[in-house]
């Protein structure tokens, strides 16, 4: 297979890395030589020096034998004139990072006709909506959605206290008398596929997949206040609050708090129910006037990484409950974590990933990363061909890897290993880093 | 530094020149010659050796191979191959000392070809062909070697091929790195094959003729001959040998548009013209110069002078004839191109012809900003234009180059070898070429040179063939700070 990047910023070197190690040619296109260097050096891809709307950096790309173009710039412009010249080299599937909204909602521009993009990605969007399915499980670390919602997998951290702490998977099932499965535990640095002898721990996060309307029913099991939030305070009212305060205020309550003035005044002519709030993030007196106590959740999404951790761990000491903050540099991440900050986002990996998701052959439909990227979730369909057809879970599991959830028409089985396969199903599959590609043999 | 990864990588690469141990074993059992039991030896040794420094170290971490630890990697694997490929040079009795063993072999995988033996016509035919083979291993040397290590070392890889290829690099021809290796290999071999059916078409026995194109595609030089090429005494031959001599000296990557059928990249490409330039301009001026002194007819003089141009020029080292019996403007022509030596990403060595086609340019613009103070002007290659930042590599690049022949002249000078030998095997060592002049001419061989002469040596033939900066770097008290 062969991948065309287009844009060498923080968004191509992340697909380009993970893309370089699963054996795919990658080649990497950019016009500042400086980015181009730092890629060549650190991966195994080839790299053009040009425009990306460029015929001849597209011809020496090799764009003839593509199969996936991926228009990755901080340009939207560029980004359309190159998935538009991938059209003329027939390159099969174009994925675009479009950012402006006029162009993004603008379906025609982007049908099969005009621009061919397929999808385009929009990275506030996305990041809006990674943080919106946070808010749903306040104390989940990770929220991901597979078939439009129908399964979700969630990520949390096991309280010190419960129950369940010290019992073996085993003897949990038959307990609960319900069908129920951990996909990933992750212990300190390791990373594990459970089995039914493996025993859960307080301060293991866990990933288990539910149906929806069960999550917090599942969650609850864990002693895991499992509300969606209900009191909401944003930081920051650029296009990501804009579009979380739009998806939120329907459920909850939101503030918003954004220094400024013009865009205050465009927020609260735009949204219906929000609290405008002119003001900084930082003043400690401002969020204490605004109950930040009593909040469920605290947001911060400006597009200042110091603003963001600082007001977040301020927050935090004036006693919400629950912090997410965005950052963009991706060397703040980890420290952001061992400041005490729970969900630290970052909306490159997230657009890198959600791109990552669709750069797939056949019948794996997504890939999701999860656990620092070192674990993923597999979405495959089960074609007419697959040996998986008529066997049994137990007989069909890959090695290192759980099938977590099997989606048959409209029906989401949790399944036990006597659970048989049959074709047209859609599986959701636990799976680590390095076992992906047995993961993928089986499944073709 | 990473000790385990290291010693890892020099244990892969041990495995990896042992499986081309078994082909002279092959050869000795084929000819029945007496050294099949030694090479046999040999081949276990660097086996066993390889994969229990590999088992041993196995467990690293995956840890990325970082700056540091490719130079040290690349650096010690050539020390080590050559250590091992001189046991069946020891074994089998042919040399002495391990001083000579050691030179022979490091002279083998730089693709040097200088030789201490002198008698090479008696050696027993299956460590003969291990010692042609060495070159042809070496000529390709990082990119076979590559190939084979790449996928177990991950992304660290490109460090390696940076520490060996440094500044203008080798295109990348696939956007994977084995890709690239995969392809540069199959035109090396396909080239040796071609080279070596050419020389059987004309009166080479198949043993020969398998010498010595591996000695020829890997601009390496050793013969199995005394009189090296001139031994056959025929004009097809010395010509089908200096036509190979010069496609081993070009760039590995115009093949690759070629065999695709892109013939046109060869003439936008500046390097190839200003090589073809080059080798046309010096067997020209000895041509002219040779004819009605040394040679009475033209056609006599352009035969010996391209072949020993473009023996010299490509760093091969073949020779027709005793080039010191040549006019002092001839020899001082033919010890000049050394330094140019072949193409950048071809098998030759030298300075390599695009870093003195970019100097060239970059003093024409000194030039030219002189009279024109305010002018910005870039220097352009095949239309790109070049960073100063490696403009400025390749100043350094020289004069490191030029600097360690210097120093190494005045080594050899104090071991007590006469002044043109010293020079001049310097130069032919650290240029990888061969022959020199002096007590080491094409006529002669390295074996009266003093054993300290000939560390020096083994050193400029290292430090040539990782051009420099690899070697050198490890010499830096900076390098080894934490």
């Amino acid at each position: 297979m062969r991948v065309i990047i287009v844009g060498a910023g923080e968004v191509g070197y992340q697909i380009a890395k993970f893309l370089s190690l699963e054996a795919i040619d990658v080649v990497v296109i950019d016009k500042d030589r400086s980015k181009l260097k730092r890629i060549i050096e650190e991966m195994d891809v080839a790299v053009i020096e040009g425009e990306g709307g460029d015929p001849s950096a597209l011809k020496e790309a090799e764009a003839d034998r593509a199969d996936i173009l991926l228009a990755v710039t901080d340009r939207d412009e560029t980004n359309m004139i190159a998935c538009l010249l991938a059209k003329v080299f027939n390159i099969p599937r174009k994925i675009a990072r479009i950012r402006n909204p006029e162009y993004f909602k603008n379906e025609k521009l982007l049908s099969k006709e005009n621009l061919d993009i397929n999808p385009a990605i929009n990275p506030e969007l996305e990041l809006a909506k990674a943080i919106v399915r946070l808010l749903e499980v306040p104390l989940a670390t990770d929220v991901e959605d597979f078939e439009a919602g129908l399964v979700k997998v969630i990520g949390f951290k096991v309280p010190e206290k419960t129950p369940l702490i010290g019992k073996s998977l085993k003897d949990l099932g038959a307990s609960l008398n319900k069908n129920f499965l951990i996909g990933i535990i992750e212990r300190e640095d390791r990373t594990i596929i459970p089995s039914g002898k493996d025993v859960i721990k307080g301060g293991d996060i866990i990933y288990i997949p539910v149906k929806k309307g069960e999550v917090e029913n599942t969650v609850a099991l864990f002693g895991v206040p499992a509300k969606p939030a209900k009191k909401i305070m944003l930081l920051g009212g650029g296009r990501i609050g804009y579009y979380i305060a739009s998806t939120a205020e329907l459920r909850a309550d939101v503030k918003i708090i954004e220094k400024d003035e013009e865009r205050c005044e465009f927020l609260s002519r735009n949204l219906k129910k929000s609290l405008v709030l002119h003001g900084d993030g930082a003043d400690k007196k401002l969020l204490i006037e605004e109950n930040i106590g009593d909040m469920d959740v605290f947001i911060t999404v400006s597009n200042n990484d110091e603003l963001n951790i600082m007001s977040s761990i301020l927050a935090k000491k004036l006693g919400v409950q629950k912090t997410i903050a965005i950052v963009n540099k991706t060397d703040y991440i980890p420290l952001a974590h061992s400041l005490g900050l729970q969900a630290v986002l970052s909306p490159r990996l997230i657009t890198a990933s959600t791109i990552l998701r669709y750069v797939r052959r056949g019948d794996i439909l997504s890939l999701t990363a999860i656990a620092d990227d070192k674990a993923e979730i597999i979405e495959a369909r089960i074609g007419n061909t697959s040996q998986l057809i008529g066997k049994t879970l137990k007989e069909a599991q890959p090695k290192a890897s759980i099938i977590g959830a099997i989606i048959r028409d409209e029906e989401v089985i949790i399944p036990s290993g006597s659970d048989k396969i049959i074709k047209g199903d859609k599986l959701i599959i636990f799976t680590l880093r390095e076992s992906i590609k047995e993961v993928e043999k089986i499944l073709t | 530094m990473n000790i385990r990864v290291i010693l890892n990588v020099i244990g892969i690469a041990l495995i990896f020149i042992s499986f081309f141990m078994i082909f002279p074993v092959i050869i000795s059992l084929i000819y029945k010659q007496s050294d099949t039991i030694t090479l046999a030896i040999s081949f276990f040794i660097t086996l066993i050796s390889g994969s229990m420094l590999f088992l041993l170290t196995r467990k690293h971490k995956r840890e990325e191979i970082r700056h540091r630890d490719a130079f040290i990697i690349v650096t010690l694997t050539w020390i080590m191959m050559s250590l091992f490929a001189s046991i069946p040079f020891m074994l089998s009795g042919t040399f002495h000392s391990f001083t000579d063993a050691y030179f022979e072999s490091m002279a083998g995988f730089t693709t040097t070809g200088a030789s201490v033996l002198k008698d090479v016509e008696v050696v027993p035919k299956g460590v003969m062909f291990w010692r042609c083979m060495t070159q042809w291993i070496g000529g390709m040397g990082i990119i076979v070697f590559a190939l084979a290590i790449l996928p177990m070392l991950g992304t660290g890889g490109m460090q390696l091929f940076k520490a060996e290829v440094p500044e203008v690099s080798v295109d990348k021809l696939r956007p994977r790195f084995i890709d690239t290796a995969k392809a540069l290999w199959f035109i090396y071999f396909t080239l040796t094959s071609i080279n070596a059916v050419l020389l059987m078409a004309f009166g080479m026995d198949f043993y020969d003729a398998i010498c010595h194109a591996f000695t020829t595609m890997a601009t390496g030089g050793f013969s199995t001959k005394n009189a090296s090429i001139g031994h056959y005494k025929s004009q097809s031959i010395e010509y089908i040998t200096s036509t190979f001599m010069l496609l081993a000296g070009v760039n590995y990557s115009l093949y690759f548009y070629v065999f695709k059928g892109k013939i046109s990249r060869l003439w936008k490409s500046s390097e190839f013209k200003f090589y073809l330039a080059i080798t046309a301009i010096a067997t020209m001026l000895i041509t002219i110069n040779m004819w009605k002194t040394s040679f009475d007819s033209f056609a006599d003089s352009l035969r010996y002078s391209l072949f020993q141009v473009a023996s010299l020029m490509t760093t091969t080292g073949y020779s027709t004839t005793d080039y010191e019996k040549w006019s002092p403007f001839a020899q001082i022509i033919l010890v000049l191109i050394m330094f140019f030596g072949g193409m950048i990403g071809s098998t030759g060595g030298g300075i390599k012809q695009v870093r003195i086609l970019l100097m060239l340019k970059q003093g024409y613009r000194e030039m030219y900003q002189l009279i024109h103070p305010r002018a910005i002007t870039t220097v352009k290659l095949d239309d790109k234009f070049i960073d100063r930042e490696i403009l400025g590599s390749i100043w350094g690049f020289v004069f490191l180059f030029l600097g360690v022949c210097v120093i190494a002249t005045i080594g050899m000078a104090a071991v007590g070898t006469d002044i043109i030998t010293s020079a001049a095997t310097v130069i032919s060592a650290t240029c990888n070429v061969g022959p020199a002049l002096g007590e080491a001419g094409p006529s002669e061989n390295y074996s009266s040179i003093p054993g300290a002469g000939k560390w020096i040596l083994i050193f400029c033939m290292l430090t040539g063939r990782l051009e420099v900066y690899t070697v050198l770097i490890l010499l830096i008290p900076h390098f080894w700070k934490k």
